[in-house]
């Protein structure tokens, strides 16, 4: 796992700082520094500007609020996969039930049946008739409650998960394979209309959230406005944090983990940290994802779902934050091209990517785009 | 024993006589003017065995039979035009042109008679030459708790040559008997030493009613002895249900476990391989039924298995081939790409197969054995477990015994050494592949006998044979089995408790919990192995 250390060089040098200075050394430098930044800021101003120039329909932009929640997601799981090395299966969880809490603050907005019950829950319950609100859900009808429920439910089930997991140094595929079996015994539970979870129809329709109109474009943009900046911190976040001393004891954890131990550290703790911090962001987007997509159910969270987590980062290129960020748009993107052109080749074009990539660019699109300006640069500098 | 002698009688006199039907029954007397000969004649049909006479009566007591120049014959036309095609009472061929009216003689059938027929039916029926006929007819003929069943039980439950058609009659006989309370004490004593579960009803009913106190006790006592026969039966079921499943996951933890165990990779194509072996099934299921006469089907099943093997042993090389070769030492990236060769294969059959596909199990699969009374252990169930023990023996022998199992272990415990020593790594990684996905194939067809066919059929089986590996440790072959036989019975063992999705979930949790305490799973490796 020692053939990335590129990803380390460069995730440490802040983007923007540096400004193009001609000849190959500066188009490298700009493509590599500078256009992220630019695309950021493309994404926060751009787009809202092209929706007014008539560039782009406001179902686009509605769209590509919702890749951004994705996009926070991939940054999460890179943190976890890319630069600490574990491989989590269960990112799409922490994802739903973030999004789950926030749902069913905007369930309790209404439209409401019976004793007051959400219409999502009132018509997958089998006991209509005398039924009453269940006790757990009271507390979400608050907004502050659901918010701090975004972050703590995903965090701490992440924590308690992440520390039994880590502390019996359950390790590499292990890990991944009993992180899958989590997502998939959560989704069996989610599925339940015993549960009062709203069963597999999921929390829909979600119409009104802290007042505002979800059907109205005006709101529809500035949720994406607000998805966009959240996408923006989460990468300065990222990008600050493994600058620091933490970040460079994730990759100590990806490259050495049994050197790192013998060297003082409790390896458990800095994985917990990171595994929980991961769930912590993908809850974040969840919960910005479903007033956009306008319902949230367990089939956002099949075991597919995480492992399309890992592709992004994948194919974007791991342990660089903007190429978890490509890679959750990009595919996104090309996702909703293919499906609506020709629907059937999509499954094809997911499984070649996948191969492909591991088989081909195992440091993505970004590793691959930089080691050929590394080479362009030795070439230059030989002479 | 009086049925039969009387039965063999009949024969000699039909053979004396040379009548020319092939049965043994002179149905002429059935037109007596005489109401005694009648009823003779319906008796001896009720003892003749002749199983074809069933539909004859049944025909009769509708007033369709008639006499034509003086021997019966079936008219099932409704002569409403004066006209009716005979038909010769037992294999209902016509026998000669349409014939008027008037040249039908009526075959009288009274009140008697048709008590009589009814009768007769019943005891043709309990003396069907065929077996399952036959216990069926004791069994419907014990729930009428009637004397007249009795009188028809006991000769069978002291005679036939079948014992499970004994027992029913025997029951039968003492059911009848608890409707006297002179006998219910005794009729209860027998059914408890019978071990009836089908008089449990009864038995309660009867002791509703029942006032004798000693009676009450004896029945009560009946009753607490076939409930617990019952509970036991139960048990034994569970058990060997958990047991088959488990098997299934055996075989592909076996599977599983050589590639991911002994060479260390990570497949997540597995599952895909049991679907392409199902598949393989399948298509040979066609093959012979398109090129093959009727009489080889039963024989694809074998074939199946073989070619299951076989289709997924070449699938798995060829993955080998071109994907996994390249990854070694990368578990995590050869996760991700058999994951996506999963997802290509899947879609591949789907859009080839369709969504839903079914093979019929070979007739010798059907059914079941029973050991005991009432606990019934299906065929193809049976056959599975076989299957594993099969599997898991050969893969021990191929291990242990031969030249390639020892190559196989050496390259597995050092690849550079094996290599330096000679040994063609790259062909032994190869061979341990297709023997690692074949196993898995042959799942697929065993799969194919409970459950249909789909083309993600396997992937409800890639996480718990994962499961099953961490749990019974990397590389272990004995702990695998443990595991696996240990994951299904505990499975099955809740499901009575809590629903299917609850008790899966308490299982993976319950793994989870497990590896918290042995990560190394149930044998954990010693020494220098012991941290890899």
């Amino acid at each position: 796992m020692s053939d990335m250390p590129s990803g380390m060089r460069y995730a440490t040098v802040p983007p923007l700082l540096r400004l193009y200075r001609g000849g190959w050394r500066g188009a490298a430098l700009w493509t590599d520094q500078a256009l992220p930044g630019l695309a950021l800021f493309a994404l926060l101003l751009g787009v809202p500007m092209a929706l007014a120039l008539g560039w782009c329909d406001e179902a686009f932009v509605s769209k590509l609020g919702r890749f951004c929640c994705f996009a926070i997601m991939a940054i999460g799981l890179d943190l976890v996969w890319g630069y600490t090395g574990i491989l989590s299966l269960c990112q799409a969880m922490f994802f739903t039930i973030g999004g789950y809490a926030v749902g069913m603050y905007i369930a309790m907005q209404g439209p409401l049946l019976g004793n007051g019950i959400p219409e999502a829950l009132y018509v997958v319950s089998s006991e209509i008739g005398g039924m009453t609100l269940p006790a757990f859900w009271q507390p979400f009808g608050h907004l502050g409650f659901a918010l701090l429920m975004v972050v703590l439910l995903p965090g701490l089930l992440a924590f308690i998960f992440g520390y039994f997991a880590f502390r019996s140094r359950i390790r590499g595929v292990y890990f991944s394979i009993i992180t899958q079996a989590l997502t998939i015994a959560m989704w069996l539970l989610f599925c339940r209309n015993d549960l009062q979870l709203c069963g597999t129809n999921g929390i829909t329709p979600l119409k009104t959230f802290a007042g505002f109109d979800l059907t109205d474009p005006v709101v529809k943009i500035a949720l994406y406005e607000v998805s966009a900046l959240a996408l923006v911190g989460t990468v300065l976040l990222a990008l600050w944090l493994t600058g620091t001393r933490f970040g460079r004891l994730l990759l100590a954890v990806r490259d050495s983990e049994m050197r790192l131990r013998f060297a003082g550290y409790q390896p458990v703790w800095i994985k917990t940290a990171v595994f929980t911090l991961g769930a912590v962001l993908a809850g974040i987007a969840g919960a910005l994802y479903t007033p956009q997509n306008g319902n949230i159910n367990p089939a956002d969270m099949i075991a597919v779902k995480s492992i399309l987590v890992v592709v992004w980062v994948a194919v974007g290129g791991r342990s660089t934050v903007f190429g978890a960020v490509l890679g959750a748009l990009g595919i996104n993107l090309l996702y909703s091209y293919l499906t609506s052109v020709m629907p059937s080749t999509w499954p094809f074009v997911l499984g070649g990517i996948f191969v492909g990539v591991v088989l081909f660019m195992p440091t993505g699109v970004i590793g691959m785009w930089r080691r050929l300006i590394a080479k362009a640069q030795t070439v230059k500098a030989v002479p | 024993m009086n049925l039969r002698i009387i039965s063999v009688l009949l024969m000699l006199a039909s053979a004396l006589c040379g009548i020319e039907t092939p049965d043994a029954v002179d149905l002429t007397p059935l037109s007596s003017d005489e109401g005694p000969a009648r009823a003779a004649a319906l008796k001896a049909i009720g003892a003749s065995r002749e199983p074809r006479l069933i539909p004859f009566l049944e025909d009769y007591r509708q007033n369709s039979a008639w006499l034509l120049d003086g021997k019966v014959v079936l008219v099932l036309d409704s002569l409403d035009d004066g006209q009716g095609q005979p038909l010769d009472p037992l294999t209902r061929v016509p026998l000669g042109a349409l014939v008027a009216k008037s040249q039908l003689a009526e075959v009288p059938v009274r009140m008697k008679e048709r008590r009589l027929a009814g009768e007769a039916i019943d005891r043709l029926r309990l003396a069907d030459p065929n077996p399952v006929n036959r216990l069926n007819a004791v069994v419907r003929t014990g729930d009428g708790f009637t004397e007249t069943a009795r009188v028809m039980l006991v000769p069978i439950a002291a005679a036939d040559e079948v014992p499970a058609i004994r027992r029913a009659a025997a029951e039968g006989v003492a059911m009848a008997d608890l409707a006297v309370p002179a006998s219910r004490a005794a009729a209860a004593g027998a059914l408890a030493t019978l071990n009836s579960t089908r008089s449990l009803t009864r038995l309660k009913d009867v002791l509703a009613t029942e006032q004798d106190d000693a009676t009450k006790v004896a029945v009560n006592l009946a009753i607490a002895d076939i409930t617990s026969y019952q509970s036991r039966i139960r048990v034994a079921q569970t058990i060997f249900s958990g047991l088959s499943a488990g098997s299934i996951l055996i075989i592909m933890a076996l599977g599983l476990s050589i590639t991911f165990g002994l060479m260390g990779i990570i497949n997540m194509a597995h599952g895909e391989m049991l679907m392409v072996g199902a598949y393989a099934s399948l298509l040979v299921s066609w093959a012979f039924h398109a090129w093959l006469p009727a009489s080889f089907m039963p024989w694809y099943f074998p074939v199946g298995v073989i070619a299951g093997f076989g289709a997924a042993g070449v699938v798995g090389w060829l993955l080998e081939l071109t994907v996994i070769r390249h990854l070694y030492g990368r578990p995590l990236e050869t996760l991700l790409a058999t994951w996506g060769i999963s997802y290509l294969l899947i879609q591949t059959v789907r859009v080839s197969f369709g969504d839903n596909q079914a093979v019929t199990a070979p007739g010798w699969l059907v059914g079941g054995w029973e050991p005991s009374p009432d606990l019934v252990l299906p065929w193809n169930r049976l056959f599975i477990i076989m299957l594993t023990a099969v599997s898991i023996i050969g893969v021990w022998l191929l291990l242990t015994k031969t030249r390639l199992g020892l190559l196989l272990r050496a390259t597995t415990q050092s690849r550079r050494t094996a290599g330096s020593l000679g040994v063609d790594t790259r062909r032994i990684d190869g061979l341990t592949f297709a023997l690692g996905s074949g196993l898995a194939g042959a799942a697929g067809v065993a799969l194919t006998l409970i459950g249909g066919l789909k083309p993600d059929m396997g992937q409800e089986f890639i996480i718990d044979s994962f499961l099953t590996v961490a749990a019974g440790g990397v590389g272990n072959l004995a702990g695998v089995v443990w595991a696996g036989l240990g994951l299904g019975i505990i499975n099955k063992l809740l499901e009575p408790f809590v629903q299917t999705v609850y008790a899966k979930v308490l299982v993976l949790g319950l793994v989870i919990l497990f590896l918290q305490f042995r990560p190394q799973g149930i044998f954990p490796p010693r020494g220098r192995l012991a941290d890899v």
